[in-house]
């Protein structure tokens, strides 16, 4: 028997410029104590399917098309009313943000009490008593101490279990889960899927877990949907996906998750979603303004040594005080070493708040750091940042930043901002000549012919990534310094993004200095790694060495936690 | 190189979210329209008024104290040559408002523009460089919002009243005007650029153009100031109708534009003094005009605030 069944449901987002359609056809089953999890990237519609069964699409959104039925009954053209009971009582619902999705001025008493009386009456003793019931549930520790605690008294991970808490207060025989785990870290993400697991089990409840991150799919559903451009590409068992996928785009998704186990030389089949210009090098980069003149005086230390750390701290003021004794510091990089030789990859792994981005920003001079040397290319650059003597060394060193909707300047045609850097530096003889550069610049990232007279806005996150590339490239830099350049796009353009940063590598004889918290990809791209946690380095090795015998116990936990993906084929 | 290109500025106007909004908002429209018409009419008083108000040989004095012509007062008969009549010197009031307005525009535009700069450079320096100069900068901005705009402008008039000898100081007033009202305005646009910076600077373009190594001063004007700029349009619109205002008040109180070369404000003023005799129409018409003046461009200017603040959508 099916709990939940939408038979062809099209959603559409009337504006000005017609109807958007943003979930096509889709048809969906759930059955009791069972898993369904919804896949896509962004913009898939996956999220919009889940509003539209519990009915709360952002208006002006609506079902245009197919009905919604619920243990044999539809439900799509219910009053508001009476869908308003629906939820909470029937259907509950779990979201992607446990900061915001507690009300901050109640105690969790009050909110889980306030639901469970609307939805089942069970008078005060008997709501009170099923709350303490529910955080038991939920695995909360010291219950009823912890009920009448404010959500800001609870970490991340306790706040999503209160949540999920609250999802099933009303008892209900579905739940949809929107990306519950998305705004967690690794080791609370774990948990979490686990108690989601055992509680549909137990409870007999249907789950819809809409996600993006296939590690959870295969950690916890039991059936995928695949979703792509707003509609349904494939539904089937999770092994038989994982392992044996029928449609070419998930065979291009599956294929874009760095695998854990071992090192590819670089991504296949990953062009389904964004047709990248595929340019076999035309023009030979040796011979190219690229691969000249790499400022012949400053020589890489006869044993291939180009960036020497040592005992690098970074201290930032907490508070402020006119007292010496009453200021607070939080020690953000404590007396870090390490060196990279040229032509490595170098990786720096931890979680959020370890340190891995501040010592970037220590290596590339934008912060000055509290105390510790920075050698580059036999240079000390850390003391002074900005002086006209030390411009060669850092121009010899760039930045791919994180987030590629921020670091391009929005005001700027991607051909001034390209430009800015070669022209800056003197680089070029002309203006024509520079552009010039850029157009081929544009062309080695795999940008299409037109992309130089755009504003960065017309251009997708993964776009953006290649121009900010092309950025960093238009200095000549030996060194290039990536601090997370994928964890803001989809899992089929970060293959293609770190394709091409392969690529550049090879061709442009790069050292890279890459910082991710995410496992897989540091084995994909790095020669060794650091492991960093609280701002110190725990382990530093060869990434196979990491991966097969990891020395640290830190080291072995956060191997312990990367999503189980063995299923995945080859 | 950067030349062919189908999507020129004007066109992606036109097919953007801000001129559907204001083609789909009457107020919007009716308030731009009453704007631009004011506009015109007021800078093309040389051509368009009956009569000019800075001739003296025109001026009669037999046309004194004349009713708008469609009334009758103290057995006077309104002359069509005068549609709204004409004031204790026999000047045409039409004449006069055009006239006036002109002054009060020019003099509006000319204080936003300049409060606009000292704003705008002031709010980009306290944002950018922080600490010291910012706090500086910052108090000082405190302390002048303090003191209410037009308590300023009275100061700043005084003191060049004092300064300048007596018949220079007509000839200048305009001039003392327009800087009074500009240095009472900037602190608006400074407090809104230092926030906007401040968000700005902690960006990753920021940053890219420091790696790059791009000097501090290229940084701030090339990089952050275009992309703060946007709010400086709505705040201008709002703060022009405030200065004509001002400039009125400041006129009204008789420390600004001198009776010979009267804006909207004097001739209010000049009208006032026979409000109590019966002579309405001499200080009634000037007034109507700054208000339908003010009115529409405080209303278009409100309107632009909401429209390109996508919080309120």
């Amino acid at each position: 028997m099916t709990l939940l069944e939408t038979k062809n449901i099209s959603i559409g987002f009337p504006s000005r410029h017609g109807i958007f359609i943003a979930v096509k056809n889709v048809s969906l089953t759930v059955k009791p104590g069972e898993i369904l999890g919804v896949v896509g990237e962004s913009g898939a519609g996956k999220s919009t399917v889940g509003n539209a069964i519990i009915a709360l699409l952002e208006p002006p959104g609506e079902v245009i098309e197919g009905s919604v039925w619920f243990n044999g009954a539809r439900i799509d053209d219910l009053s508001a009313e009476e869908k308003r009971l629906m939820r909470g009582k029937k259907i509950g619902m779990i979201f992607q943000d446990p900061q915001t999705s507690l009300d901050p001025l109640k105690t969790i008493r009050q909110q889980l009490v306030e639901t469970i009386d609307l939805h089942l009456k069970l008078g005060k003793k008997g709501s009170n008593q099923r709350a303490l019931e529910l955080m038991e549930q939920v695995g909360i520790p010291e219950a009823s101490l912890r009920l009448d605690h404010y959500p800001h008294q609870f970490s991340g991970g306790m706040r999503q279990r209160v949540v999920i808490a609250l999802a099933l207060c009303g008892d209900p025989e579905l739940i949809i889960a929107d990306e519950p785990t998305t705004a967690l870290d690794v080791s609370v993400q774990k948990q979490i899927l686990d108690l989601m697991r055992e509680l549909c089990v137990s409870k007999n409840v249907g789950m819809i877990l809409v996600t993006h991150d296939m590690g959870v799919i295969a950690e916890v559903a039991d059936r995928v949907a695949v979703m792509y451009n707003s509609e349904l590409m494939e539904v089937g068992e999770t092994s038989q996906i994982l392992s044996n996928p029928q449609h070419e785009y998930t065979k291009s998704l599956i294929s874009a998750i760095p695998r854990p186990d071992k090192r590819v030389d670089r991504f296949p089949l990953v062009s389904y979603i964004e047709k990248v210009v595929e340019n076999e090098s035309e023009f030979n980069v040796k011979d190219h303004w690229l691969g000249q003149s790499r400022d012949f005086d400053m020589k890489v230390a006869d044993d291939g040594r180009i960036l020497e750390v040592k005992d690098l701290c970074m201290r930032f003021q907490q508070t402020n005080s006119i007292f010496k004794h009453k200021r607070r510091y939080l020690d953000a990089v404590k007396n870090v070493n390490f060196t990279i030789k040229e032509g490595e990859t170098f990786g720096i792994v931890g979680e959020s708040g370890s340190g891995k981005s501040t010592i970037a920003r220590m290596i590339t001079g934008l912060y000055t750091p509290y105390s510790g040397l920075v050698n580059f290319l036999g240079k000390e650059i850390s003391a002074i940042s900005h002086t006209p003597e030390v411009l060669p060394y850092r121009r010899q060193m760039q930045m791919v930043f994180q987030d590629p909707f921020s670091s391009l300047n929005s005001r700027m045609r991607v051909m001034n901002i390209v430009a800015e850097p070669i022209l800056f530096h003197k680089l070029a003889k002309t203006r024509e000549e520079a552009e010039h550069i850029v157009l081929d610049l544009l062309k080695l990232v795999g940008m299409s012919d037109d992309a130089y007279q755009k504003y960065p806005h017309q251009f997708s996150g993964g776009q953006r990534q290649r121009i900010s590339i092309a950025r960093a490239l238009a200095t000549r830099p030996r060194f290039l310094v990536c601090d997370e350049p994928t964890s803001a796009l989809d899992v089929s353009v970060q293959a293609q993004i770190l394709n091409l940063l392969k690529d550049l590598q090879e061709e442009l004889n790069l050292t890279m200095m890459f910082i991710s918290h995410d496992l897989p990809v540091i084995r994909q791209m790095c020669d060794r790694v650091a492991v960093m946690q609280s701002g110190r380095i725990l382990e530093l090795s060869d990434t196979e060495d990491l991966f097969i015998k990891p020395q640290s116990d830190y080291s072995k936990h956060l191997l312990s936690l990367m999503p189980n993906l063995k299923m995945i084929s080859k | 190189m950067a030349k062919p290109n189908n999507n020129s500025k004007l066109t992606l106007f036109f097919k953007g979210d801000l001129w559907y909004s204001f083609s789909k908002s009457p107020t919007a429209i009716i308030s731009f329209s009453l704007t631009v018409i004011c506009l015109f009419a007021a800078f093309s008083a040389q051509l368009i008024a009956p009569f000019d108000i800075f001739d003296l040989a025109a001026i009669d004095l037999m046309d004194a104290d004349l009713p708008p012509m469609w009334s009758t007062f103290d057995g006077y008969d309104g002359d069509p040559r005068f549609i709204f009549g004409t004031d204790d010197q026999g000047r045409d009031i039409w004449s006069g408002i055009l006239y006036g307005a002109q002054i009060s525009i020019f003099v509006g535009f000319t204080s936003v523009i300049i409060s606009a700069i000292i704003g705008i450079a002031l709010g980009l320096l306290a944002g950018y460089s922080g600490g010291r100069i910012d706090s500086f900068i910052m108090r000082v901005a405190d302390i002048q919002l303090s003191f209410p705009a037009i308590l300023i402008a009275l100061l700043i008039d005084g003191v060049m009243r004092g300064l300048l000898p007596r018949e220079l100081h007509d000839e200048l007033a305009i001039y003392v005007l327009i800087f009074a009202i500009s240095i009472s305005g900037w602190v608006q646009y400074a407090r809104t650029i230092r926030g906007s910076v401040m968000v700005e600077k902690n960006k990753e373009y920021v940053q890219a153009g420091q790696v790059i190594g791009l000097p501090k001063h290229t940084i701030a004007i090339k990089h952050i100031l275009p992309n703060v700029l946007s709010p400086i349009f709505v705040i201008g619109t709002i703060h022009l109708a405030s200065a004509i205002i001002t400039e009125a008040t400041l006129s009204f109180l008789g420390v600004g534009m001198s009776p010979t070369t009267p804006s909207l404000g004097t001739l209010i003023r000049i009208g006032n003094e026979y409000l109590l005799s019966g002579e309405w129409w001499i200080t009634l018409f000037p007034g109507l005009a700054l208000v339908i003046l003010v009115l529409s461009v405080n209303i278009f200017g409100d309107w632009l605030r909401d429209a390109l603040n996508p919080k309120l959508r």
